[in-house]
Protein backbone atom coordinates (compact mmCIF):
# COMPACT_ATOMS: atom_id res chain seq x y z
CA UNK A 1 0.00 0.00 0.00
CA UNK A 2 2.56 2.52 1.23
CA UNK A 3 5.08 1.31 -2.24
CA UNK A 4 1.32 2.24 -4.03
CA UNK A 5 1.52 6.02 -2.39
CA UNK A 6 5.53 6.30 -3.16
CA UNK A 7 4.69 5.34 -6.69
CA UNK A 8 1.79 7.37 -7.06
CA UNK A 9 3.52 10.51 -5.50
CA UNK A 10 6.38 10.00 -7.99
CA UNK A 11 3.98 10.14 -10.95
CA UNK A 12 1.99 12.94 -9.35
CA UNK A 13 5.64 14.85 -9.47
CA UNK A 14 5.79 14.08 -12.96
CA UNK A 15 2.83 15.39 -13.71
CA UNK A 16 2.66 18.33 -11.71
CA UNK A 17 6.24 19.04 -13.26
CA UNK A 18 4.55 19.20 -16.64
CA UNK A 19 1.37 21.26 -15.23
CA UNK A 20 3.86 23.97 -13.43
CA UNK A 21 4.59 25.84 -16.42
CA UNK A 22 0.44 25.28 -17.81
CA UNK A 23 -1.10 26.95 -15.09
CA UNK A 24 1.90 29.65 -14.39
CA UNK A 25 1.34 30.39 -17.98
CA UNK A 26 -2.35 30.67 -17.91
CA UNK A 27 -2.45 32.34 -14.65
CA UNK A 28 -0.54 35.50 -15.53
CA UNK A 29 -1.14 35.32 -19.29
CA UNK A 30 -4.73 33.42 -19.57
CA UNK A 31 -3.31 31.24 -22.02
CA UNK A 32 -4.62 27.73 -22.62
CA UNK A 33 -1.11 26.51 -24.13
CA UNK A 34 -2.37 23.35 -25.77
CA UNK A 35 1.67 23.42 -27.31
CA UNK A 36 2.85 23.09 -23.81
CA UNK A 37 3.14 19.09 -24.45
CA UNK A 38 4.63 19.89 -27.69
CA UNK A 39 7.68 22.02 -26.09
CA UNK A 40 7.75 19.42 -23.36
CA UNK A 41 8.76 16.72 -25.73
CA UNK A 42 11.54 19.10 -27.32
CA UNK A 43 13.06 19.49 -23.83
CA UNK A 44 13.01 15.71 -23.93
CA UNK A 45 14.61 15.07 -27.08
CA UNK A 46 17.64 18.18 -26.39
CA UNK A 47 17.98 16.32 -23.25
CA UNK A 48 18.46 12.88 -24.97
CA UNK A 49 20.81 14.46 -27.54
CA UNK A 50 23.17 15.39 -24.42
CA UNK A 51 22.95 12.09 -22.42
CA UNK A 52 21.91 9.42 -24.88
CA UNK A 53 20.28 6.32 -23.69
CA UNK A 54 22.82 5.74 -21.23
CA UNK A 55 23.03 9.17 -18.76
CA UNK A 56 26.83 8.82 -18.06
CA UNK A 57 26.56 10.46 -14.43
CA UNK A 58 23.85 12.31 -12.39
CA UNK A 59 25.40 15.56 -12.92
CA UNK A 60 25.55 15.67 -16.66
CA UNK A 61 21.58 14.39 -16.48
CA UNK A 62 21.36 16.99 -14.47
CA UNK A 63 22.94 19.85 -16.69
CA UNK A 64 21.00 18.50 -19.94
CA UNK A 65 17.57 19.22 -17.86
CA UNK A 66 18.78 22.66 -17.55
CA UNK A 67 20.06 23.05 -20.92
CA UNK A 68 16.67 21.56 -22.32
CA UNK A 69 15.35 24.14 -20.10
CA UNK A 70 17.46 27.33 -21.42
CA UNK A 71 16.72 25.57 -25.36
CA UNK A 72 12.71 25.47 -24.74
CA UNK A 73 12.58 28.90 -22.41
CA UNK A 74 14.40 30.50 -25.85
CA UNK A 75 12.13 28.45 -27.85
CA UNK A 76 9.50 30.28 -25.82
CA UNK A 77 10.61 34.05 -26.49
CA UNK A 78 10.25 33.22 -30.05
CA UNK A 79 6.77 31.37 -29.95
CA UNK A 80 5.77 34.60 -27.62
CA UNK A 81 7.32 37.58 -30.54
CA UNK A 82 5.87 35.04 -33.50
CA UNK A 83 2.65 34.09 -32.03
CA UNK A 84 1.50 34.89 -28.60
CA UNK A 85 2.08 38.66 -28.57
CA UNK A 86 0.20 39.09 -31.63
CA UNK A 87 -3.04 37.58 -30.03
CA UNK A 88 -3.13 39.39 -26.68
CA UNK A 89 -5.68 41.59 -26.99
CA UNK A 90 -8.03 39.68 -29.57
CA UNK A 91 -10.73 36.58 -28.86
CA UNK A 92 -9.38 34.12 -26.67
CA UNK A 93 -11.02 31.25 -29.18
CA UNK A 94 -7.68 32.47 -31.46
CA UNK A 95 -5.03 32.10 -28.92
CA UNK A 96 -6.56 28.34 -28.45
CA UNK A 97 -6.01 27.76 -31.92
CA UNK A 98 -3.11 29.44 -32.43
CA UNK A 99 -1.19 27.35 -29.88
CA UNK A 100 -3.07 24.08 -31.55
CA UNK A 101 -1.27 24.81 -34.18
CA UNK A 102 2.06 25.62 -33.07
CA UNK A 103 1.75 21.90 -31.46
CA UNK A 104 0.97 20.63 -34.78
CA UNK A 105 4.45 22.40 -36.14
CA UNK A 106 6.46 21.11 -33.44
CA UNK A 107 5.05 17.25 -34.06
CA UNK A 108 5.89 18.13 -37.15
CA UNK A 109 9.35 19.58 -36.45
CA UNK A 110 10.45 16.74 -34.00
CA UNK A 111 9.54 14.26 -36.34
CA UNK A 112 11.89 15.73 -38.92
CA UNK A 113 14.85 16.58 -36.90
CA UNK A 114 14.88 13.65 -34.67
CA UNK A 115 13.60 10.78 -36.51
CA UNK A 116 9.92 8.91 -35.75
CA UNK A 117 11.81 6.03 -33.96
CA UNK A 118 11.61 5.17 -30.24
CA UNK A 119 14.33 5.60 -27.84
CA UNK A 120 14.18 4.38 -24.00
CA UNK A 121 16.02 6.19 -21.19
CA UNK A 122 18.12 4.63 -18.20
CA UNK A 123 18.25 6.44 -15.13
CA UNK A 124 21.39 7.91 -14.70
CA UNK A 125 23.78 6.20 -11.62
CA UNK A 126 23.04 6.87 -8.86
CA UNK A 127 18.84 6.94 -9.99
CA UNK A 128 19.16 3.22 -11.46
CA UNK A 129 18.96 2.09 -7.91
CA UNK A 130 16.36 1.81 -5.00
CA UNK A 131 15.98 2.28 -1.24
CA UNK A 132 14.88 -0.59 0.62
CA UNK A 133 13.48 0.24 4.31
CA UNK A 134 12.06 -3.07 5.95
CA UNK A 135 9.76 -4.67 3.22
CA UNK A 136 9.24 -1.11 1.39
CA UNK A 137 11.55 -0.98 -1.93
CA UNK A 138 11.52 2.20 -3.47
CA UNK A 139 13.18 3.27 -6.77
CA UNK A 140 16.14 6.04 -6.28
CA UNK A 141 14.32 7.50 -9.29
CA UNK A 142 10.56 7.81 -8.07
CA UNK A 143 12.51 9.61 -4.68
CA UNK A 144 14.22 11.84 -6.77
CA UNK A 145 11.19 13.26 -8.30
CA UNK A 146 9.29 13.11 -5.54
CA UNK A 147 11.83 15.36 -4.28
CA UNK A 148 12.28 17.48 -7.33
CA UNK A 149 8.90 18.32 -7.63
CA UNK A 150 8.44 19.27 -4.05
CA UNK A 151 11.77 21.69 -5.03
CA UNK A 152 10.30 22.89 -8.01
CA UNK A 153 7.05 23.81 -6.06
CA UNK A 154 8.57 25.60 -2.90
CA UNK A 155 10.79 27.55 -5.57
CA UNK A 156 7.84 28.85 -7.89
CA UNK A 157 5.18 29.85 -4.29
CA UNK A 158 8.46 31.44 -2.89
CA UNK A 159 8.79 33.50 -5.67
CA UNK A 160 5.84 33.94 -6.38
CA UNK A 161 4.05 35.28 -2.91
CA UNK A 162 7.40 36.31 -1.37
CA UNK A 163 9.15 38.37 -4.28
CA UNK A 164 8.50 41.49 -5.63
CA UNK A 165 8.58 40.42 -9.62
CA UNK A 166 5.83 37.56 -8.11
CA UNK A 167 3.97 40.23 -6.75
CA UNK A 168 3.95 42.30 -9.71
CA UNK A 169 3.38 39.42 -11.67
CA UNK A 170 0.51 38.53 -10.01
CA UNK A 171 -0.76 42.11 -9.93
CA UNK A 172 -0.52 41.98 -13.97
CA UNK A 173 -2.68 38.70 -13.80
CA UNK A 174 -5.37 40.81 -11.72
CA UNK A 175 -5.14 43.99 -13.42
CA UNK A 176 -2.35 44.15 -16.07
CA UNK A 177 -3.94 47.72 -17.23
CA UNK A 178 -3.44 49.47 -13.73
CA UNK A 179 -0.21 47.63 -13.37
CA UNK A 180 1.33 49.49 -16.36
CA UNK A 181 -0.14 52.75 -15.22
CA UNK A 182 1.96 52.37 -11.78
CA UNK A 183 5.16 51.84 -14.46
CA UNK A 184 5.52 48.45 -15.02
CA UNK A 185 6.84 47.56 -18.53
CA UNK A 186 3.55 44.79 -19.07
CA UNK A 187 5.09 43.54 -22.16
CA UNK A 188 8.13 42.60 -21.06
CA UNK A 189 7.02 41.29 -18.17
CA UNK A 190 4.34 39.23 -19.85
CA UNK A 191 7.34 37.73 -22.08
CA UNK A 192 9.47 36.83 -18.88
CA UNK A 193 6.34 34.76 -17.83
CA UNK A 194 5.96 32.82 -21.49
CA UNK A 195 9.66 31.82 -21.22
CA UNK A 196 9.45 30.88 -17.54
CA UNK A 197 6.12 28.61 -18.35
CA UNK A 198 8.72 27.23 -21.54
CA UNK A 199 11.80 26.91 -19.64
CA UNK A 200 9.73 24.49 -16.59
CA UNK A 201 8.47 22.77 -20.07
CA UNK A 202 12.03 21.42 -21.29
CA UNK A 203 13.31 21.57 -18.03
CA UNK A 204 10.54 18.73 -17.10
CA UNK A 205 11.18 17.23 -20.74
CA UNK A 206 14.88 16.74 -19.38
CA UNK A 207 13.71 15.61 -15.52
CA UNK A 208 11.53 13.27 -16.96
CA UNK A 209 13.28 11.68 -19.62
CA UNK A 210 14.28 8.38 -18.01
CA UNK A 211 11.88 5.45 -17.85
CA UNK A 212 10.51 7.45 -20.86
CA UNK A 213 9.78 5.93 -24.35
CA UNK A 214 10.82 9.00 -26.23
CA UNK A 215 8.71 9.33 -29.39
CA UNK A 216 6.98 12.19 -31.03
CA UNK A 217 3.85 11.15 -29.95
CA UNK A 218 5.24 11.91 -26.17
CA UNK A 219 3.96 15.28 -26.17
CA UNK A 220 0.31 13.67 -25.18
CA UNK A 221 1.67 11.66 -22.57
CA UNK A 222 1.52 14.20 -19.43
CA UNK A 223 -0.29 16.53 -21.01
CA UNK A 224 -3.83 14.85 -20.45
CA UNK A 225 -3.01 14.79 -16.52
CA UNK A 226 -1.35 18.10 -16.35
CA UNK A 227 -4.58 19.94 -17.70
CA UNK A 228 -6.61 17.82 -15.43
CA UNK A 229 -4.22 18.90 -12.87
CA UNK A 230 -4.49 22.69 -13.52
CA UNK A 231 -8.03 22.85 -13.50
CA UNK A 232 -8.77 20.68 -10.45
CA UNK A 233 -6.42 23.33 -8.59
CA UNK A 234 -8.12 25.64 -10.05
CA UNK A 235 -6.52 27.44 -12.90
CA UNK A 236 -3.34 29.51 -12.32
CA UNK A 237 -3.21 28.16 -8.72
CA UNK A 238 0.09 26.66 -8.33
CA UNK A 239 -0.76 25.61 -4.84
CA UNK A 240 -3.28 24.01 -6.08
CA UNK A 241 -1.92 22.31 -9.11
CA UNK A 242 0.76 20.75 -7.20
CA UNK A 243 -1.63 18.88 -4.62
CA UNK A 244 -4.32 18.20 -7.37
CA UNK A 245 -0.83 16.57 -9.25
CA UNK A 246 -0.13 14.59 -6.22
CA UNK A 247 -3.96 12.98 -6.12
CA UNK A 248 -4.26 12.26 -9.48
CA UNK A 249 -0.87 10.60 -9.26
CA UNK A 250 -1.92 8.45 -6.18
CA UNK A 251 -5.23 8.07 -7.58
CA UNK A 252 -3.73 6.31 -10.82
CA UNK A 253 -1.52 5.16 -9.32
CA UNK A 254 -4.32 2.85 -6.66
CA UNK A 255 -5.97 2.20 -9.48
CA UNK A 256 -3.74 0.14 -11.27
CA UNK A 257 -3.46 -1.92 -8.34
CA UNK A 258 -7.09 -2.02 -7.32
CA UNK A 259 -8.83 -2.27 -10.77
CA UNK A 260 -6.08 -3.34 -13.01
CA UNK A 261 -8.05 -4.11 -16.14
CA UNK A 262 -9.89 -0.48 -16.42
CA UNK A 263 -7.10 1.54 -16.25
CA UNK A 264 -7.42 5.22 -15.94
CA UNK A 265 -10.98 5.22 -15.04
CA UNK A 266 -10.81 6.28 -11.60
CA UNK A 267 -9.27 9.40 -12.84
CA UNK A 268 -11.51 9.88 -14.51
CA UNK A 269 -14.58 9.36 -12.40
CA UNK A 270 -12.88 11.39 -9.89
CA UNK A 271 -12.62 14.44 -12.37
CA UNK A 272 -16.07 14.39 -13.04
CA UNK A 273 -16.92 14.17 -9.31
CA UNK A 274 -14.64 16.88 -8.13
CA UNK A 275 -15.84 19.09 -10.59
CA UNK A 276 -19.21 18.71 -9.73
CA UNK A 277 -18.61 19.36 -5.97
CA UNK A 278 -16.13 22.00 -6.30
CA UNK A 279 -16.04 23.51 -9.72
CA UNK A 280 -13.94 26.55 -8.81
CA UNK A 281 -11.15 24.30 -7.70
CA UNK A 282 -9.23 23.13 -4.78
CA UNK A 283 -9.10 26.32 -3.12
CA UNK A 284 -12.00 28.27 -4.98
CA UNK A 285 -10.38 30.60 -6.25
CA UNK A 286 -8.45 31.62 -10.29
CA UNK A 287 -5.40 33.77 -9.13
CA UNK A 288 -1.84 32.65 -8.68
CA UNK B 1 5.27 71.80 -18.52
CA UNK B 2 2.11 70.18 -20.19
CA UNK B 3 1.01 71.21 -23.41
CA UNK B 4 -1.59 69.96 -25.28
CA UNK B 5 -3.29 70.94 -28.66
CA UNK B 6 -4.99 69.81 -31.35
CA UNK B 7 -6.34 66.75 -29.37
CA UNK B 8 -8.57 64.41 -31.07
CA UNK B 9 -9.25 60.72 -29.22
CA UNK B 10 -11.61 57.95 -30.31
CA UNK B 11 -13.28 54.89 -28.92
CA UNK B 12 -13.29 52.71 -31.52
CA UNK B 13 -14.93 54.70 -34.59
CA UNK B 14 -16.47 57.18 -32.34
CA UNK B 15 -14.80 60.65 -31.70
CA UNK B 16 -15.21 61.50 -28.14
CA UNK B 17 -12.56 64.50 -27.88
CA UNK B 18 -12.55 66.90 -30.46
CA UNK B 19 -9.00 68.97 -30.96
CA UNK B 20 -8.85 70.07 -27.15
CA UNK B 21 -5.97 72.19 -25.85
CA UNK B 22 -4.94 72.47 -22.47
CA UNK B 23 -1.62 73.58 -19.99
CA UNK B 24 0.28 72.46 -16.85
CA UNK B 25 2.44 74.75 -15.04
CA UNK B 26 5.28 73.31 -13.21
CA UNK B 27 3.34 72.67 -10.01
CA UNK B 28 0.17 74.29 -10.76
CA UNK B 29 -2.84 73.01 -9.88
CA UNK B 30 -5.75 72.55 -12.76
CA UNK B 31 -9.13 71.24 -12.75
CA UNK B 32 -11.09 69.94 -15.31
CA UNK B 33 -14.99 69.94 -14.84
CA UNK B 34 -17.47 68.92 -16.99
CA UNK B 35 -20.92 66.80 -16.82
CA UNK B 36 -20.80 62.87 -17.12
CA UNK B 37 -19.50 61.67 -20.63
CA UNK B 38 -18.06 65.41 -21.23
CA UNK B 39 -14.78 63.77 -22.28
CA UNK B 40 -13.06 64.30 -18.45
CA UNK B 41 -12.12 60.43 -18.23
CA UNK B 42 -10.82 60.23 -21.45
CA UNK B 43 -8.93 63.56 -21.80
CA UNK B 44 -6.92 62.11 -18.96
CA UNK B 45 -6.38 58.66 -20.34
CA UNK B 46 -5.16 59.88 -23.59
CA UNK B 47 -2.47 61.64 -21.66
CA UNK B 48 -1.49 58.42 -20.09
CA UNK B 49 -1.30 56.68 -23.73
CA UNK B 50 -3.90 54.07 -21.60
CA UNK B 51 -7.37 53.52 -23.48
CA UNK B 52 -8.14 55.63 -26.07
CA UNK B 53 -6.81 55.70 -29.50
CA UNK B 54 -5.29 59.48 -29.92
CA UNK B 55 -4.04 62.09 -32.50
CA UNK B 56 -2.62 65.44 -31.76
CA UNK B 57 0.43 66.86 -29.50
CA UNK B 58 1.15 65.87 -25.84
CA UNK B 59 4.29 67.35 -24.73
CA UNK B 60 5.85 67.05 -21.76
CA UNK B 61 8.72 69.10 -20.44
CA UNK B 62 9.27 69.66 -24.12
CA UNK B 63 8.77 66.24 -25.82
CA UNK B 64 6.55 65.44 -27.98
CA UNK B 65 5.40 62.00 -26.24
CA UNK B 66 3.50 60.55 -29.77
CA UNK B 67 2.90 56.81 -28.99
CA UNK B 68 5.15 56.11 -25.95
CA UNK B 69 3.43 53.68 -23.60
CA UNK B 70 2.11 54.43 -20.14
CA UNK B 71 4.59 52.68 -18.42
CA UNK B 72 7.48 55.02 -19.71
CA UNK B 73 4.96 58.25 -19.10
CA UNK B 74 5.06 57.22 -15.53
CA UNK B 75 8.91 57.12 -15.32
CA UNK B 76 9.03 60.84 -16.98
CA UNK B 77 6.77 61.98 -13.80
CA UNK B 78 3.28 61.31 -15.21
CA UNK B 79 0.49 59.69 -12.68
CA UNK B 80 -3.24 58.65 -12.91
CA UNK B 81 -5.08 57.62 -10.65
CA UNK B 82 -8.21 56.08 -12.60
CA UNK B 83 -11.89 56.96 -11.08
CA UNK B 84 -12.30 53.44 -10.74
CA UNK B 85 -9.06 53.30 -8.31
CA UNK B 86 -8.19 49.84 -8.60
CA UNK B 87 -7.02 48.66 -5.49
CA UNK B 88 -4.85 45.53 -5.85
CA UNK B 89 -6.97 42.68 -3.32
CA UNK B 90 -4.03 40.56 -3.33
CA UNK B 91 -1.77 42.85 -1.15
CA UNK B 92 -1.79 44.81 1.93
CA UNK B 93 -2.67 48.86 1.78
CA UNK B 94 0.67 49.12 2.22
CA UNK B 95 2.18 46.76 0.04
CA UNK B 96 -0.09 48.78 -2.84
CA UNK B 97 1.59 51.88 -1.64
CA UNK B 98 5.23 49.87 -1.92
CA UNK B 99 4.28 48.70 -5.17
CA UNK B 100 4.63 51.74 -6.60
CA UNK B 101 7.50 51.75 -5.83
CA UNK B 102 8.71 48.75 -6.96
CA UNK B 103 6.69 49.11 -10.43
CA UNK B 104 8.73 52.48 -10.88
CA UNK B 105 11.75 52.17 -9.54
CA UNK B 106 14.20 55.32 -8.83
CA UNK B 107 13.60 57.37 -6.22
CA UNK B 108 10.14 56.33 -5.06
CA UNK B 109 9.18 57.07 -1.60
CA UNK B 110 8.78 54.11 0.99
CA UNK B 111 5.52 53.18 1.77
CA UNK B 112 5.97 54.15 5.56
CA UNK B 113 6.88 57.67 4.74
CA UNK B 114 3.82 57.84 2.31
CA UNK B 115 1.23 56.91 4.87
CA UNK B 116 2.34 58.88 7.63
CA UNK B 117 1.48 62.21 4.90
CA UNK B 118 -2.46 60.78 4.87
CA UNK B 119 -3.49 59.82 8.67
CA UNK B 120 -6.55 57.56 7.30
CA UNK B 121 -4.52 54.63 6.26
CA UNK B 122 -2.00 54.72 9.41
CA UNK B 123 -4.55 52.21 10.97
CA UNK B 124 -5.25 50.38 8.14
CA UNK B 125 -1.75 49.52 6.70
CA UNK B 126 -1.97 45.68 7.39
CA UNK B 127 -5.81 45.36 5.58
CA UNK B 128 -5.32 43.43 2.59
CA UNK B 129 -6.73 45.76 -0.41
CA UNK B 130 -10.20 43.78 -1.24
CA UNK B 131 -11.62 44.91 2.27
CA UNK B 132 -11.27 48.59 1.99
CA UNK B 133 -14.58 51.12 2.02
CA UNK B 134 -14.50 53.79 -1.20
CA UNK B 135 -12.85 56.13 0.55
CA UNK B 136 -10.09 54.29 2.13
CA UNK B 137 -9.63 52.98 -1.51
CA UNK B 138 -9.63 56.44 -3.13
CA UNK B 139 -6.85 57.25 -0.09
CA UNK B 140 -4.86 54.45 -0.79
CA UNK B 141 -4.95 55.39 -4.50
CA UNK B 142 -3.59 58.91 -4.12
CA UNK B 143 -1.01 57.97 -1.85
CA UNK B 144 0.03 54.94 -4.64
CA UNK B 145 0.36 57.67 -6.77
CA UNK B 146 2.32 59.86 -4.70
CA UNK B 147 5.06 57.42 -3.70
CA UNK B 148 6.17 57.39 -7.00
CA UNK B 149 6.71 61.26 -6.91
CA UNK B 150 5.17 62.07 -9.96
CA UNK B 151 5.45 65.78 -11.41
CA UNK B 152 2.16 65.78 -12.61
CA UNK B 153 -0.53 63.61 -10.35
CA UNK B 154 -3.79 63.79 -12.27
CA UNK B 155 -6.66 62.53 -10.65
CA UNK B 156 -9.95 61.19 -12.45
CA UNK B 157 -13.51 62.16 -10.36
CA UNK B 158 -11.40 60.88 -7.00
CA UNK B 159 -15.02 62.22 -5.00
CA UNK B 160 -17.22 60.17 -6.85
CA UNK B 161 -19.53 58.05 -4.52
CA UNK B 162 -17.38 59.53 -1.19
CA UNK B 163 -19.14 60.72 2.07
CA UNK B 164 -19.16 64.79 2.48
CA UNK B 165 -16.52 64.19 5.31
CA UNK B 166 -14.14 62.12 3.59
CA UNK B 167 -14.63 64.31 0.55
CA UNK B 168 -13.28 67.22 3.12
CA UNK B 169 -10.24 65.06 4.30
CA UNK B 170 -9.15 64.44 0.95
CA UNK B 171 -9.01 67.64 0.08
CA UNK B 172 -7.05 68.58 2.58
CA UNK B 173 -5.00 65.88 2.15
CA UNK B 174 -4.59 66.19 -1.56
CA UNK B 175 -3.51 69.24 -1.37
CA UNK B 176 -1.17 69.03 1.07
CA UNK B 177 0.48 66.14 -0.56
CA UNK B 178 0.84 68.37 -3.86
CA UNK B 179 1.93 71.08 -2.18
CA UNK B 180 4.87 69.25 0.24
CA UNK B 181 5.89 66.95 -3.29
CA UNK B 182 5.64 69.90 -5.34
CA UNK B 183 4.06 67.58 -7.92
CA UNK B 184 1.68 69.58 -10.10
CA UNK B 185 -2.26 68.21 -10.44
CA UNK B 186 -4.39 67.75 -13.29
CA UNK B 187 -7.76 67.03 -11.42
CA UNK B 188 -11.13 65.85 -13.27
CA UNK B 189 -14.32 66.13 -11.11
CA UNK B 190 -17.71 66.85 -10.95
CA UNK B 191 -17.96 68.43 -7.24
CA UNK B 192 -16.77 72.13 -7.75
CA UNK B 193 -16.41 72.44 -4.31
CA UNK B 194 -13.83 70.05 -3.99
CA UNK B 195 -12.05 71.03 -7.72
CA UNK B 196 -12.02 74.91 -5.63
CA UNK B 197 -10.23 73.35 -2.84
CA UNK B 198 -7.63 72.04 -4.59
CA UNK B 199 -7.37 73.54 -7.51
CA UNK B 200 -6.24 77.82 -8.69
CA UNK B 201 -8.06 77.51 -12.17
CA UNK B 202 -10.05 75.09 -14.64
CA UNK B 203 -11.26 74.29 -17.82
CA UNK B 204 -14.64 73.26 -18.53
CA UNK B 205 -15.47 70.57 -21.20
CA UNK B 206 -18.51 69.86 -22.93
CA UNK B 207 -18.96 67.36 -25.50
CA UNK B 208 -15.26 66.47 -25.95
CA UNK B 209 -14.57 69.96 -26.39
CA UNK B 210 -12.67 73.12 -23.99
CA UNK B 211 -15.87 75.94 -23.44
CA UNK B 212 -13.81 77.29 -20.39
CA UNK B 213 -10.48 78.31 -19.54
CA UNK B 214 -9.98 80.74 -16.45
CA UNK B 215 -9.28 81.13 -12.26
CA UNK B 216 -12.42 80.57 -9.95
CA UNK B 217 -13.48 83.80 -9.65
CA UNK B 218 -13.67 84.50 -13.90
CA UNK B 219 -15.94 81.45 -13.15
CA UNK B 220 -18.04 82.95 -10.61
CA UNK B 221 -17.89 86.24 -13.21
CA UNK B 222 -19.15 83.98 -15.73
CA UNK B 223 -22.70 82.56 -14.22
CA UNK B 224 -23.89 82.02 -17.79
CA UNK B 225 -21.06 79.51 -18.55
CA UNK B 226 -21.87 78.08 -15.21
CA UNK B 227 -25.68 77.63 -15.73
CA UNK B 228 -24.84 76.17 -19.37
CA UNK B 229 -22.40 73.36 -18.94
CA UNK B 230 -22.57 72.44 -15.22
CA UNK B 231 -25.61 72.86 -13.72
CA UNK B 232 -27.41 69.25 -13.63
Amino acid sequence: MLFTIINGLATGMAVFLVAAGLTLIFGILKILNFAHGAFFMIGAYVAFMIVGSNPPSLWLFLLASVAAGLVVGALGFITDRTVLRRLRDVDEAYMLIATFAVLLICEGAVKLIWGVNYASINPPPLLDDAIIVGSLFIPTYSAFLIGFGVLVYVALDLAIHRTWLGKLLQAISNDSWMTGLLGVNVPVALTLSVVASFMLAGLAGGILLPNQTLSPVLGGSYLLLAFIAVIIGGLGDIRGAFIASALLGVIESASSVLLPNIPGLATYVFVVVFLLVKPQGLFGSAST
Amino acid sequence: MLKVERLDAFYGDSQVLHGVGITVGDGERVAIVGRNGAGKSTLLKSLMNAGPRVSGLVEWQGENLRDMPSFRRVRLGLSLVPEDRRIFGHVTVAENIEMARYAAGGNALPAAVVIERFPMLVPIKDRPGGRLSGGQQQMVAVARAIAARPKLMMLDEPTEGLAPVIVEQLARDVKAACVETGAALLLSEQNLWFARQCTDRLYIIDSGQIVFSGDWPALDRAPDVKQRYLAV
